[in-house]
This record gives C-alpha cells, sequence and structure tokens, in this order.
C-alpha cells in the first residue's frame, strides 16, 4: 500500500537577482514517486540534488507548484489537512542542534506529544516509550547540550517517534554527524523499521548507508533517474558518478576485480568476505 | 623549520571544579612539507592539540616552537604565527561575512599588514587556487553560492595569508562524494605542489588512509600512536578497540596478508589495491 | 573555555530548597524584596542575616557563591554608598574638609542602602542557585496562567523563553568558534580606538545573524513538522505539585515576616537603646 503518493510535483526556488530581477532554482522538478506502507526507502543525490527538498514535500512543509503530493489520501495542498499529515509522518533534520525546543531531554521528546493533545498518563509512558526505542532513558532528565551529535539525533527522533508517526522521514540527519553517531542513527532507524514496521524515508549522500534499505531512489537537479534495490544501484557506476555520487570503496573495487577477471561476487560490501573470495581463487 | 612540541600539557578551568585535563605529555616534531593526520574521538584533545599550534590556545607548561618562533613566549609576534599557520575550522563557510567573495578574502591579508598591490595578488591566486573563476565570483557575495563554493572560499580567505603550514578541521564535513574529492585533491596539490605542511583532523579514515603518510591517533590528551597509515591500520584490533573505524582497503589487505598473500607496501587506494591484486594473477591458476 | 559553564548559576546538590516547587520559591522571593524594604533598623537586618544564613545553610549552597553574587554589583555598591554619605546632610556633623561634610546619619544611611541592596542581591541568586532556569520558566508560566483568560499569551511567552534557554548553549558555543575562526584570521579585538574595535565585530555578528536566520528556520520546520499549531489543543508533560516542603518554606517565611513587622512596629519604642537603633 502506499503511504505518500507524490505525482508530477515540482517546487521550485525563487531568487532574487542582484538587478532586481526574479529566477527560478530548480528545487523538485516533475517528481513521480509512491512510498509503500513498511519500506525502508533511501534518497540519494549530491548537495542541491534537490533531494531535501522532496524530503520537506512529504509533510506539507512545501507544498508542490506543479503536481500533488498526497499523505494516506490527504492532499497536503489542502491546509486543513496539515495537522493530521504532520501526525503521520515524522520527521528528523540535519543539524541536531536546531531542533531541540526544550533544555531538558523529556521535555524535548514531549513537545509533539504535547501539541497533539495527548494527556497524562499516556503522555509519560509515550516519552518513556520512545526515549527506550532509541535508548536514550537514562538521560531523560539530562540537557542535550552535552550530549555527542548521535545521540542528540536519537533524541530528535524520539522526539518524532512519541507522536506515533506512520513514516519517519530523516532528512540528511546524519550529515553532520562521525562514523559513530552515523551508526547509532542508523541502527535506531533499522530497528524501528523492523521491529515496529515503521516505514522509514532515509535522505543521504553517504553511500555506505544505502546498503540496509530495501530501495533506492537516485535524484540529479531535481529529478529521479534511477530507482532499484541497493545492488541494482551500485551496478550503476558510471550514473552514480555522473550524478556527483560514488558507490563503497570495497564495491568499486569488487566490480573492478570482477572486470579483471575474477570469479567474485560483485557489490560484496565488507571487505573482508571479498578478502575471502580473492583468498580462495589464488 | 618545523614544528617541535616538547611536554607539552594543558588543563581547561585549572583549580576549579571544572578542571580538565586536555594535553598530556605531548611531544612530537611535524617536518616541513609533511602530511599529516590526526585522529580520535571527541574530547580526545586533539582539536586543543591543533589550536595551539597558532596561538589561539597560549602554552600552559612545556614547549611548542614554530618555525623558531617560541610560542611559550608571551610577546611572540601573533600576527606572524597566524598568517604563518593558516588554520580552517569545521564548517568554514560558517565565518564567511563580507558583501563579496573579494573583500571576504582579503580579511586575513589585510590584517597581516600586507601591501594594498600583495593583497590583490594574493586574493586572486587564492580564490583562483581553491578552483573558483576570479571574474565570476569576485563580486559576488559569497551568500549566494553553493555550499561546496562556499566552502572554498573560505578556505581561499586562510590560503591568501600564504601559510607555511596549513591545519584544517574536517575540512570535507557535510560534504558530498564530489565535494569531499574536490577539497582533498585542493589540499593533496598544496602539499604536493606547493611544499604546504598539511595537518588535517579527521574522522574519516578511508580519506586519512589514502591522502596522510603520517597518522597521529589521540586519546585522553595524549599521543598514543605516531606511524604510517599503513602500519597503523595493520593493528586492526587495537584500532577498533579504540572505537576507530579500519578503512576497507586496510581491512582487505589484512586480510590477505595474513592469509600469506604478499602485496606490496604503500596500497592504500582502489586503483592501487585493484592493481597489486591483478599483479598476483600470474602467479597463480586463475 | 566557554562550553564548560553550565548556564546561569545553577547549584547542583539536592537540598530541601532544591526540592521546594519553583512557584513556591518564587512568591517566597518576591516577598522577601518587599520585605527587605520594610527594615529600617539594625535589628532588622539581624533578622534578615538569621533567616538568609538559615536559607542558605538549609539549601546545602556554599556560602561563598552566595557572597560571590554580590560581585557583579560591587559598582554600584560603592558608588551608592558614597553618593549617600556625601550627600546627606542630616544629623551630627563628623567631619568636615574641604567642600566635603560627612554627617552620621549620612554614614547610617549608606550602610543600610548596601546591606539592602547585598541582601537583595543574595537572596535573588539564592532563588537561581536553588532553581533550575527551566523550573523557573514553567513557575512564571504556571503563576501567569490566569492572565490567559484576558487573552495575554502566556503560553507564547513561557515557550519563547523556554526555546531561548535551549539555545543559548549552542549560540554561546557558535559565537566562541566565530571569534576563533576569525581571529586565526589575524582578527584583532583588543587593540585599536573605540570606532576600530566596534568596526572588528562586523566579522563575527554578521557570521552569528546568519546563523542565527537559519537556525529559525529549521527550528520552524521542526516545530511545525512536530504538529506545532500554538495552544489550543496542547497538554501539558509537567506536573508541578506543592509539597509539605513549600508549606515548611512558607511558615518559615512567615515567623521571619512577623519579626521585621515587630521591629518596624516597634522602633520608635527602642529609640533610646541607641546601640540597637544606632
Amino acid at each position: 500500500m502506499d503511504i505518500i503518493k507524490l505525482v508530477n510535483a515540482t517546487y521550485n526556488y525563487k531568487v532574487f537577482n542582484d538587478d532586481g530581477t526574479q529566477s527560478f532554482a530548480v528545487g523538485v522538478d516533475d517528481v513521480t514517486l509512491d512510498v509503500v506502507q513498511g519500506e525502508f526507502l533511501t534518497l540519494v543525490g549530491h548537495n542541491g540534488s534537490g533531494k531535501s527538498t522532496l524530503a520537506k514535500l512529504l509533510n506539507g512543509l512545501f507544498v508542490p507548484q506543479k503536481g500533488s503530493v498526497s499523505v494516506l489520501g490527504m492532499d497536503t495542498a489542502n491546509e486543513k489537512n496539515l495537522f493530521e499529515i504532520r501526525k503521520n509522518v515524522g520527521m528528523v533534520f540535519q543539524n541536531p542542534d536546531n531542533q531541540m525546543v526544550a533544555s531538558i531531554i523529556e521535555e524535548d521528546v514531549a513537545f509533539g506529544v504535547e501539541n497533539v493533545g495527548i494527556p497524562h498518563p499516556e503522555l509519560g509512558e509515550r516519552v518513556r516509550w520512545a526515549l527506550e526505542s532509541v535508548g536514550m532513558e537514562q538521560f531523560a532528565k539530562k540537557t542535550p547540550h552535552k550530549l555527542s551529535g548521535g545521540q542528540k539525533q536519537r533524541i530528535a527522533i524520539a522526539g518524532a517517534l512519541a507522536i506515533k508517526p506512520q513514516v519517519l522521514v530523516l532528512d540528511e540527519s546524519t550529515a553532520m554527524l562521525d562514523p559513530q553517531g552515523r551508526k547509532e542513527v542508523l541502527s535506531v532507524a533499522k530497528k524501528l523499521n523492523e521491529d515496529f514496521g515503521m516505514t522509514v524515508v532515509l535522505i543521504t549522500h553517504f553511500m555506505e548507508e544505502v546498503l540496509q534499505s530495501d530501495r533506492v531512489v537516485v535524484m540529479q537537479r531535481g529529478k529521479i533517474i534511477a530507482t532499484g534495490t541497493p545492488s541494482e544501484i551500485f551496478s550503476e557506476r558510471q550514473l552514480l558518478e555522473n550524478a556527483g555520487l560514488k558507490v563503497p570503496r570495497t564495491i568499486e573495487l569488487a566490480q573492478k576485480l570482477k572486470e579483471s577477471g575474477w570469479q567474485v561476487e560483485e557489490n560484496t560490501a565488507d571487505a573482508k568476505a571479498l578478502g575471502e573470495m580473492i583468498c580462495q581463487l589464488l | 623549520m618545523s614544528i617541535v612540541v616538547k611536554d607539552l600539557n594543558y588543563v581547561y578551568n585549572p583549580k576549579s571544579p571544572f578542571e580538565t585535563r586536555a594535553l598530556h605529555n605531548v611531544n612530537l616534531t611535524i617536518e616541513d612539507g609533511e602530511f599529516v593526520a590526526i585522529v580520535g574521538h571527541t574530547g580526545s584533545g586533539k582539536s586543543t592539540f591543533v589550536q595551539h599550534l597558532n596561538a589561539l590556545i597560549r602554552v600552559q607548561s612545556g614547549s611548542l616552537v614554530v618555525n623558531g618562533i617560541n610560542l611559550h613566549d608571551k610577546k611572540c609576534d601573533l600576527k606572524k604565527v597566524r598568517s604563518l599557520v593558516g588554520m580552517v575550522f569545521q564548517y568554514p563557510e560558517n565565518q564567511l561575512f563580507a558583501d563579496t567573495v573579494a573583500q571576504d578574502v582579503e580579511f586575513g591579508p589585510k590584517n597581516m599588514g600586507m601591501s594594498q598591490e600583495e593583497i590583490d595578488v594574493c586574493v586572486k591566486n587564492a580564490v583562483e587556487l581553491v578552483g573558483l573563476d576570479w571574474e565570476t565570483v569576485k563580486n559576488k557575495s559569497p551568500f549566494e553560492l553553493s555550499g561546496g563554493e562556499k566552502r572554498r572560499v573560505a578556505l581561499a580567505g586562510v590560503l591568501a595569508m600564504q601559510p607555511k603550514v596549513l591545519v584544517l578541521d574536517e575540512p570535507t564535513a557535510g560534504l558530498d562524494p564530489v565535494g569531499k574529492h574536490e577539497i582533498l585533491t585542493l589540499v593533496k596539490k598544496l602539499n604536493e605542489e606547493q611544499g604546504v605542511t598539511v595537518i588535517m583532523v579527521s574522522h574519516d579514515m578511508n580519506e586519512v588512509y589514502e591522502n596522510a603518510r603520517r597518522i597521529i591517533v589521540m586519546k585522553d590528551g595524549a599521543v598514543v600512536y605516531d606511524t604510517t597509515p599503513e602500519d597503523l591500520f595493520a593493528l586492526e584490533d587495537e584500532i577498533v578497540k579504540m572505537n576507530l573505524e579500519v578503512p576497507y582497503m586496510a581491512q582487505f589487505c589484512n586480510y590477505l596478508r595474513k592469509h600469506h598473500v604478499k602485496l606490496p607496501k604503500g596500497v592504500r587506494t582502489v586503483d592501487e589495491v585493484l592493481k597489486a591484486v591483478n599483479a598476483l594473477k600470474g602467479g597463480s591458476n586463475v | 573555555m566557554f562550553r564548560d559553564v553550565t548556564f546561569g548559576q545553577y547549584y547542583p546538590v539536592d537540598s530541601f530548597v532544591h526540592r521546594m516547587d519553583a512557584r513556591a520559591k518564587l512568591i517566597l522571593a518576591v516577598l522577601y524584596l518587599v520585605g527587605i524594604f520594610f527594615i529600617n533598623s539594625f535589628v532588622g537586618f539581624a533578622w534578615l542575616t538569621i533567616f538568609l544564613l538559615t536559607a542558605i545553610f538549609v539549601s546545602k549552597v556554599p556560602l561563598k557563591s552566595v557572597i560571590k553574587s554580590i560581585k557583579g554589583i560591587l559598582v554600584l555598591l560603592i558608588f551608592t554608598a558614597i553618593l549617600n554619605v556625601f550627600f546627606t546632610q542630616e544629623g551630627n556633623l563628623l567631619l568636615s574638609w574641604w567642600i566635603f561634610k560627612i554627617y552620621d546619619e549620612g554614614l547610617k544611611f549608606a550602610a543600610k542602602m548596601m546591606l539592602r541592596l547585598t541582601y537583595l542581591v543574595m537572596g535573588t541568586s539564592l532563588l537561581t542557585l536553588t532553581t533550575t532556569a527551566v523550573d523557573l520558566t514553567h513557575a512564571i508560566e504556571s503563576l501567569l496562567k490566569p492572565l490567559s483568560y484576558i487573552k495575554f499569551p502566556v503560553h507564547e511567552l513561557a515557550l519563547i523563553m523556554s526555546l531561548t534557554l535551549s539555545f543559548i548553549p549552542s549560540l554561546i558555543e557558535e559565537t566562541d568558534r566565530i571569534i576563533r575562526a576569525q581571529k586565526a584570521r589575524g582578527a584583532d579585538f583588543d587593540t585599536g580606538g573605540i570606532g576600530q574595535r566596534v568596526k572588528a565585530f562586523v566579522p563575527i555578528l554578521i557570521p552569528l545573524l546568519v546563523s542565527s536566520f537559519r537556525r529559525a528556520e529549521e527550528l520552524a520546520f521542526a516545530m511545525n513538522s512536530r504538529c506545532y499549531e500554538g495552544s489550543t489543543k496542547r497538554t501539558q508533560f509537567r506536573v508541578q505539585k506543592f509539597s509539605w516542603r513549600d508549606v515548611v518554606g512558607v511558615l518559615f517565611q512567615l515567623v521571619f515576616f512577623v519579626a521585621i513587622f515587630v521591629v518596624f512596629a516597634m522602633q520608635d519604642s527602642w529609640a533610646h537603646v541607641s546601640w540597637l537603633y544606632f
């Protein structure tokens, strides 16, 4: 079942030029895409490819100038739908410092739940459950500014989660994190997808993060240029490079080894497994 | 001419409840023209250490001599030190402020007290060096540029001071693969063609492995490893124990070497590894 | 290092005063301030000293930390003292030199004014030392709630305070980072005339403004995404409850008030005991 449907959605940014004229910069250009219930969808693209603009179309933060976006059958262009839409599509952004509304962690997580009007005791239960789901319950009473980037993003995920949405959109939420923090956020997202059947839309330019998804969408200059499983996408090395992306190093090596005549499994992401294959061939 | 660090110690908020030891007996020498990477976790002291190099943090105890200037000396020429050691902070585009690219880039040289003719030459060279077209960007507002271009303008702002040493804190953070590649290529070019000493702080071990000639690992304010990339990442278990990543190509080569496959030294990029493996073909039954 | 200093001056220990409801503490603090201005005699100040020392003792905050808070108003203290000493021309002339004349009333008045200001600052800092800024925000929201019936935006006001509090640490960090980055490019904030120094701050202010606008935009996105639509249907996570501690606190202050009023009412009849009244 499709949870989110984009039909020929277009969103451009107004640009004010020095000479007083206006022009448009492409954000998202004529995109048609379905987000299927329960899937882990990854959206990749270079900086400025429109992937982050597309994310903001998913819960009505932006409304398409042409075409339409609907969530569970509700059109995002109708302002009356926005509250219900946002209850169902949670979103976490890039900079962990810019999404905190309170200086105590549990109060920050509670913010969204308060907004949808959940009374006690369910309110408190949801906050606790959300913090447990991201493994941050021991920090409930602490202030967020001493945490690592990865921990802050897990708090932000808990804040979205506590509203109990059907879809979680991670809008470049790993872009500012160190490798450790990226791993934390990804494993939380994967867990939510597997354990709670939550639909996850991950937006990123780290190609290693593509590996665990069910489906990958590649964007370039506002358009979708490829869709497929991770291995289907990785086999299009040239296309990815043209789009400003790179396959992970191990996969690149596996592919190049295969091209040189070694009988290895291409799209091997584990460097040791690849080493083992070579050892067996020697 | 070099950077000589002896018994460097540093304590934040000494004699208060917030007292924290950030550096612990750091001893090392960095020669001219080296490409050094400094790695370690947040709080390992790497950021405190590199900020000593251009006297943003003053020496508390121990000694630090940069190109013959003793930074322990309270009256040392700060301007000279800061033009000698250029420092590019994380997300340097956040420091842009001027109306035009040209004005922003000349901020450093102007502070250094260069003459206007000198400034004009340095600014133009720096902007071209980072791969931007001078005529197109000079009168543009830096805020109109794309993310990658902003970062390059910020880099030009430091390069325009013509530093002999370039310290970069996570220079590729937040960039996409192509943006990363551009910045790293530029840094490598500066190091190889102009002999600029590069000291790069990074979390990305793959990046470090492919670019640096020497890696310094810091932990709890002390230097725990100071060696070549190959030797460092051959110690796979120790690296994992420190919660650092082992680069993919190092993992691959380590596996082969452990299984008695002979590989030449210094193969680090995908293509180098590919070449080395293909060279094995001759002696095998494939 | 800015980032090691926690915002506000909250002193993190567990004590009777720390556990009191922030609303009770806030009300008590206001009453305390009013009380101070009723004190007109040194006997009254003696009572005040006993009250304040007891409160400080119970709060487990070191006396040193409370006294430290006076540092900020030291200049003001000295200034008011000097003004009072030289410009009060009542009572007995003690000293006359050139155009300066010092009277005993002037000395007394100056001493009382200094004591008043000192106790005022010590009392309010005891409040902020034992109550987090977040708790204070909630207390203000709760106490102002009646005003929302006359359409005063209490919730919005509290939200603004809370957002400000949560942004201060990262704003300080950001400022620190930009200052260091510009220093690395040779910026000099310490020398030159006033005009030059003001100009030197432009490279800090502009990036700070730019990043604040970006922050505000991202925050708006984040709040919208979390279904924020104003105060209409909102529920409240934080439950505030008065406890026996608050009752004890109020009783304690009541005793103190009675004492002050007794002293205040009887000061005339004690006037002959000169050492008491001076």
